[in-house]
């Protein structure tokens, strides 16, 4: 149990919990399915808007408030507002791919998905059952399916566990297989990830940042997940690492069927891997479209800044660069109305006062700017 | 015995860092206490050679092959002595900065690019890292001097003077209980010998021409209450505050956003018209280069695999490994259903091979491959390859 709470992996705050709660295994599964079936069949009674049959994940105005500052007794007086009312689906199979700056909500956008944190207000429907709603045991028997791997392949792994462990140990946590076969499975999802047997009982250390990442991919997919939030898997790594890792993700989203959330400030990158993608500012989706539709024609003035500023590796090539003047404002005391306001080159009255709707203008392709028809 | 007291305390990275090839993945303690003895004989060596004081000119007074050069690495070789073995960081690295131009110096983490940097500084890390070999030839205008036979004492005064840096991290390379107006001060007072007002007036000038907006209040904040784009500019604006004749650029822009950036980019781009003088570019990423660079220069563990213009390295990259670098890296609005990647990995700096570095990852070995570390190839007057895929279509001279 010592390694255990060293242990900084994703999956482990829930197994500390499930642990307690394992003690009648087959008993609590059939609790647990029950429960799930439950709540299933409650949620379209209390939706007014139906959900959308193919979307595996579906959020709807998720907040996240951090108390940035409190008063005498203790109470909040300010908010961070780090995930400010964003609303998404995202279909089986595919990936979304979020994009921003540093601080704009990204990676707490990722961890509120997954309940790492608790939503200060809002949905999240991961194949029809709102898991913000979902007790700690039926919490519990959803997080196999939904995993994460995280940024920093150097300090996600635990260093006093072998990488036969490491991988085998939420595997052990949630009984996929039986404890006799364990190892074998193990090895055969290393496997599947390009790491070779021998590598089993050796420790984290002993790997340069590809594998360490590779390990982190293993961990996450011995689960057999539907769905995994991949959150800058990429960025710790180096050109000719990253292009291994980016093929792995994608190898295995064909071979498993996975369904993606990629979080990356690298926009080639998301460009390649993501069918959908989604621009943060502050907190909240400025603009959400299909790759194509978000590369060819950026809408919202943010993205097109943001697109504009990525260098690309061709000498000839000098594209026309909007520079944006300034900072990331505080997401304490964000702008009021449009949030981009202070720094867009577009700026007009209305967007100093009221906030922009997040509206659809054709193809499934939201923005949220005042440029556009706001009726 | 300093030197003996930092092994014994650094001794935890020893089983990290596989070193024998014959299967064994640690050392045993005879070959560690072995080692561990050569090199504290060898790292006293070439740290007395730096402490010397009293040197005369003309031993570290040098010719610059070219003119119009400002810097010249010609065969540098720096290593570390570290627990496991030497760790040959940068072997053999020749190139030239021109004047007046960007030079940008590509590789993945760990091949050598910033350890040149710093020799050019004299800041590797002593004394386990220490300049074995090769020379620097650093241009003054009416002399030159060879930066590796310096005494650290006259180097003091051309280090931030005549060259200055830009390190990667604004957060960690500023002093963060100092406000910045003392550690802008601090360049003038020390190199100009100017007093207190003087030195003030020349900082907030210099923090207006890095386009902070308030260069006043700044004057007086403390790092922690700027921005990572304003700590950037300000370490631009403590590296151009003595009119350098070559700025050292160390991956400047990649702990930042990319609308900041752009927004580096362009202000390094505006002061090198405005001061006239070199940049040596460090970075990982090829964007970043092909929009900045005149001239750039491909390492691979730890030496210069190819060099040439932009334009020659990114529509004619000859070796694999360039090659293979360009096709690994998404690019905006470039369609790709499957990304190249290079197998394998950089092999260990503490046990080199002797042919070619990239043998085990390239796709394109001959048999002449097998055989000792290729030369250069000078395929075009500033193009120069080091592959034997190359041979006989040399032109021009060759090179050293």
């Amino acid at each position: 149990m010592s390694d255990e709470t060293l242990n900084t992996l994703p999956a482990d705050e829930e197994n500390a919990a499930a642990e307690n709660s394992s003690a009648l295994p087959s008993a609590v599964e059939e609790e647990e399915t029950a429960a799930l079936a439950q709540a299933e069949e409650e949620q379209p009674e209390e939706e007014a808007q139906p959900l959308d049959p193919n979307a595996l994940l579906e959020v709807r105005h998720l907040k996240k408030h951090f108390p940035a500052k409190k008063d005498f007794f203790g109470r909040p007086v300010s908010f961070l507002k780090a995930v400010d009312d964003v609303s998404f689906k995202i279909e089986k199979g595919t990936t979304l791919g979020i994009v921003g700056e540093s601080g704009c909500g990204k990676t707490t956008l990722g961890r509120t998905i997954l309940r790492l944190q608790p939503a200060t207000d809002g949905e999240v429907y991961f194949d029809g059952v709102d898991i913000n709603k979902l007790n700690t045991k039926q919490m519990n028997a959803l997080r196999p399916q939904m995993q994460i791997i995280f940024q920093d392949p150097y300090s996600s792994l635990s260093p006093r566990m072998p990488v036969g462990e490491i991988i085998g140990e939420a595997v052990a946590q949630h009984k996929l297989v039986p404890k006799t076969e364990l190892k074998e499975y193990v090895l055969e999802v290393m496997k599947s990830c390009g790491l070779p047997y021998h590598y089993y009982e050796r420790y984290p250390h002993e790997f340069s940042g590809g594998q360490r990442q590779r390990i982190c991919i293993a961990t996450a997919l011995a689960l057999k997940p539907r769905f995994v939030v991949c959150d800058e898997p990429v960025s710790a790594l180096d050109v000719s690492i990253q292009a291994q890792i980016i093929n792995l993700l994608k190898d295995m989203q064909e071979k498993m069927g996975l369904t993606y959330i990629f979080i990356s400030h690298d926009l080639s990158v998301v460009e390649h891997i993501s069918n959908k993608v989604g621009v943060m500012y502050l907190g909240s989706l400025v603009e959400y479209a299909s790759t194509g539709d978000i590369f060819d024609n950026p809408m919202h003035p943010y993205t097109e800044a943001l697109f504009s500023a990525v260098p690309i590796p061709d000498p000839d090539r000098h594209s026309k660069r909007i520079i944006l003047s300034g900072d990331i404002p505080s997401p304490i005391n964000a702008p009021a109305g449009c949030k981009f306001h202070t720094r867009c080159n577009h700026c007009m009255d209305i967007c100093r006062e009221v906030a922009p709707k997040f509206k659809d203008y054709g193809n499934g392709h939201m923005v949220a700017c005042h440029l556009y028809p706001q009726d | 015995m300093l030197f003996k007291k930092q092994q014994k305390t650094s001794t935890q990275g020893e089983e990290n860092k596989p070193s024998r090839p014959k299967n064994s993945h640690y050392l045993t303690a005879k070959e560690s206490r072995e080692i561990a003895k050569s090199n504290a004989r060898e790292m006293r060596k070439y740290e007395k050679r730096k402490r010397v004081k009293n040197v005369d000119e003309s031993v570290y007074t040098c010719k610059m092959q070219d003119e119009n050069n400002i810097v010249e690495f010609d065969d540098l070789h720096t290593y570390f002595f570290t627990d496991a073995g030497v760790s040959k960081a940068v072997d053999g690295v020749t190139f030239s900065i021109p004047k007046g131009a960007t030079v940008g110096v590509v590789g993945e983490s760990g091949c050598g690019k910033s350890v040149t940097s710093l020799s050019l500084m004299q800041l590797v890390q002593a004394p386990q890292g220490q300049i074995v070999g090769g020379s620097i030839r650093f241009n003054m205008g009416d002399k030159a001097y060879d930066i590796t036979k310096m005494p650290t004492s006259e180097m003091r005064k051309i280090r931030g003077k005549n060259i200055a840096m830009i390190f990667q991290e604004p957060m960690t390379s500023l002093n963060p209980v100092f406000k910045i107006g003392y550690q802008l001060d601090e360049m003038s007072l020390l190199h100009n010998g100017c007093t207190k007002e003087e030195a003030k007036a020349h900082s907030i000038e210099m923090l207006k021409l890095v386009g902070i907006a308030a260069p006043e209040r700044v004057y007086d904040c403390y790092p922690h209450e700027l921005s990572g784009g304003m700590r950037q500019r300000v370490m631009i604006a403590i590296a151009l505050s003595c009119d350098p004749r070559l700025i050292i650029a160390d991956e400047p822009t990649t702990a930042l956003d990319v609308t900041i950036q752009a927004q580096i980019l362009d202000l390094l781009r505006e002061i090198k018209d405005k001061i006239d003088g070199s940049i040596m570019l460090i970075t990982h990423d090829l964007g970043v280069i092909a929009e900045m660079a005149d001239y750039v220069v491909v390492m691979y563990a730890g030496r210069v695999i190819e060099a040439g213009t932009t334009a020659e390295i990114f529509h004619n990259p000859l070796h694999p490994y360039t090659i293979g670098l360009q096709k690994s890296k998404p690019v905006v609005k470039r369609k790709v259903e499957r990304l190249y990647n290079i197998p394998g990995q950089v092999p260990n700096p503490i046990d080199m091979p002797d042919f070619c570095y990239f043998k085990d990852r390239c796709d394109r070995c001959i048999e002449k491959c097998n055989g000792e570390y290729p030369h250069f190839i000078q395929v075009s007057p500033t193009h120069r390859v080091s592959c034997y895929l190359y041979e006989g279509q040399e032109k021009g001279g060759s090179n050293e």
